[in-house]
């Protein structure tokens, strides 16, 4: 892998197994990228495909059971993986933070959210406890909280479920970090909340040069919001590309099928082309390409044997019939 | 019958809970003069951001939920004056998907006895071959395979566990469906699946159908009108191309400019109107005056029009005259 210099996170072949009494799972087989500064990185896929896992394992987080079992993950050129105890408590929220996918269960019930936040503020920095108040009542405001200094006093049961997202937002957010992991940060949010957490995101990359995973299912929000896309399927990245290249020409099937599935807000589809079947459930052991029995171009090849990732003009494809398009052919 | 289902001007509160002992608060309004018709064979789209009052408006019409004041009619019978027994002939009629196909099957039930229960209860069948004979055809008709039948909830996918909570609600051959959020909860992929299949059903039954959601996009593939609501007010109703075309509330405005579209070059340019503040529950006659960007104290005090059932370009703003230019937000 070629890092260049604003490399702020980089990812090798990071694996992840699951091991429960039936044995191990493989649920991430094999995710490489880097993350510039700066730049949005936008995780795609479906229920299943191993896209949350990839964000607890950025921090190791995973949960019991779950193991990373290969590969390296490196922050601003330090592995994460092989980081002591303290060093690691130190990167969690300043370094790299991480919004999770359920507000209901993320926040703690007992504390008032005031206290929560303020928590982490004054564990990972010096500033004065006036001055972090007040940067704290600026971010709940930003993310919509209305009248912020009075509801900083109330428990997480107090508030929506819209509004605890939005709290773990701001929390997210308090300490300015390089790196915002984003695990469906607006899927439980409303269309208009969504665009301005949204651009909110958008402002804080601008300013202060924040970089962000970005894992979602939604193909909007990667319009509005990546630079760079990376679509899983089974576990496996199937097609990584930069965000208009990847829109105006998806090369991977199931990619074309996943563009072509969406409903759109700017023209009446009379019928939508959907992909047939469903996907595969997380482990499935199979031969070839994972997704090879809902490929409407499938053939026995693609069924026997798993294809590489494949790179053409800067993107990244899994597909035989892509590598086999641009094979010199022979007479 | 034209329209089966005729609401008129219903009224529906709860009463605020935690009254300091016994002082009398103000009943919460969530459904504040909603009229709303649905013709044969008509799918009326409910959309709004979440607690705006849709999920409680398909709730009156299942008769889960009471309500105040005003006239819920099906196919000319008033909901409230209904017997047990009359209610009991009326649910053959009237029959529901909800949004999360995880918790609305009962997980101790094959797929054989939740599709059979609702012809055991109402009686439908003389023998079981002819039991047989309609499960057959109602699990082809939603795309699921005879094989299927034995199988539990917890063995099937969440499209497929969607297509079998269809089937269901399909088991009496309703005239009317009320669909909550029936594909929010579905991978993208999956999701094209369902609205196809909804789409088709609705043809070859002729059903009509309450299709509740928060996605505009959706709602335009499959919507015959659309209302829009707000606080438990419906501020705009109109053929979907026409409200999507020719917005005339400002709130409608606002959604759809929050909507992000899947095409990164045109999202880029796109900028969603800002709201003012959050919800807060306004005094005055117009529910988003403290939201709206067109707000003139003169004007917005007055009473805002209300929907009469017809079938055109309905606009519950009491500033705004009707625009025939076309808004820079419109679709």
């Amino acid at each position: 892998m070629n890092a260049c210099e604003d490399t702020v996170l980089q990812v090798e072949d990071l694996r992840v197994c699951f091991s429960n009494e039936q044995g191990k799972t493989e649920v991430l087989r094999g995710l490489s990228y880097c993350l510039q500064k700066g730049k949005v990185l936008a995780v795609v896929g479906e229920s299943g495909c191993g896209k949350t896992v990839h964000a607890l394992s950025l921090l190791k987080l995973l949960p019991p059971g779950g193991e990373i079992t290969g590969g390296r993950i490196l922050y601003r050129g330090r592995d994460v993986l092989s980081m002591p105890q303290e060093s690691l408590r130190k990167l969690r929220g300043a370094g790299m933070s991480m919004i999770f996918q359920d507000p209901m269960t993320s926040l703690n019930p007992i504390r008032t959210i005031g206290k929560q936040i303020m928590e982490t503020i004054e564990a990972h920095s010096t500033v004065s406890k006036r001055r972090a108040q007040a940067r704290m009542l600026r971010l709940l405001k930003k993310v919509g909280i209305e009248n912020p200094r009075q509801r900083i006093n109330e428990y997480p049961f107090q508030f929506s479920g819209g509004q605890r997202q939005r709290i773990m937002i701001a929390m997210a957010l308090c300490l300015r970090p390089t790196v915002l992991i984003a695990d469906e940060p607006t899927t439980a949010l409303d269309v208009t909340i969504q665009a301005q957490i949204l651009k909110l995101i958008k402002n804080l990359q601008g300013q202060n040069g924040m970089s962000a995973v970005f894992i979602t299912h939604n193909l909007a929000i990667v319009a509005d919001i990546a630079d760079e896309v990376l679509v899983l399927y089974g576990g496996y990245c199937v097609e990584q590309a930069e965000v208009k290249s990847l829109f105006a020409q998806p090369l991977h099937p199931y990619t074309q099928g996943l563009l072509g599935s969406l409903v759109s807000l700017k023209r009446k589809d009379e019928r939508l082309p959907a992909i047939e079947g469903y996907p595969p459930a997380p482990g499935t052991p199979e031969e070839g390409c994972p997704f090879a029995p809902r490929c409407p171009h499938a053939w026995e090849k693609c069924r026997a044997e798993l294809p590489s990732l494949f790179e053409k003009d800067g993107r990244k494809v899994r597909c035989w019939l892509v590598e086999e398009n641009e094979k010199p052919r022979e007479n | 019958m034209k329209n089966p289902v005729k609401i008129n001007h219903l009224y529906k509160s709860y009463p605020r809970r935690g009254a300091w002992f016994g002082s009398k608060q103000q009943a919460k309004t969530v459904l504040h003069n909603v009229t709303l018709h649905v013709g044969e064979r008509e799918i009326v789209g409910l959309v709004g951001e979440s607690g705006c009052g849709k999920t409680t408006l398909a709730k009156v019409l299942l008769g889960l939920e009471s309500y105040q004041a005003g006239s819920v009619k099906i196919n000319g019978l008033e909901l409230k004056e209904l017997s047990k027994a009359g209610f009991k002939k009326l649910r053959r009629q009237v029959q529901v998907v909800f949004q999360n196909p995880y918790s609305s099957l009962d997980p101790r039930q094959t797929v054989r006895q939740i599709l059979c229960e609702p012809w055991d209860i109402h009686g439908l069948y003389k023998n079981k071959e002819e039991r047989a004979q309609k499960l057959r055809s109602l699990v082809r008709c939603v795309g699921l395979d005879s094989a299927h039948l034995d199988r539990w909830p917890h063995e099937f996918s969440g499209g497929q566990r969607q297509r079998i909570a269809i089937a269901r609600a399909l088991a009496l051959a309703p005239k009317l469906l009320v669909a909550d959020e029936p594909v929010s909860a579905l991978d993208v992929s999956v999701q094209a699946q369902i609205l196809n299949l909804l789409k088709d059903i609705s043809r070859t039954r002729a059903l009509g159908m309450l299709f509740v959601s928060h996605d505009f996009a959706v709602a335009r593939f499959l919507c015959d009108r659309i209302a829009v609501m707000y606080q438990g007010q419906i501020l705009e109703i109109a053929p979907t191309e026409q409200l999507l075309h020719n917005p005339q509330h400002p709130y409608t405005e606002a959604l759809l400019s929050a909507v992000p579209v899947p095409d990164p070059l045109l999202q880029k340019s796109r900028e969603p109107v800002s709201l003012k503040s959050e919800l807060i529950h306004a005094g005055g006659p117009c529910p988003y005056a403290p939201r709206c960007r067109y707000y003139a104290a003169s004007q917005c005090n007055r009473e805002v029009p209300a929907a009469s059932g017809g079938e055109g370009h309905f606009c519950a703003c009491a500033r705004l005259p009707f625009k025939k230019e076309k808004s820079r937000y419109a679709v």
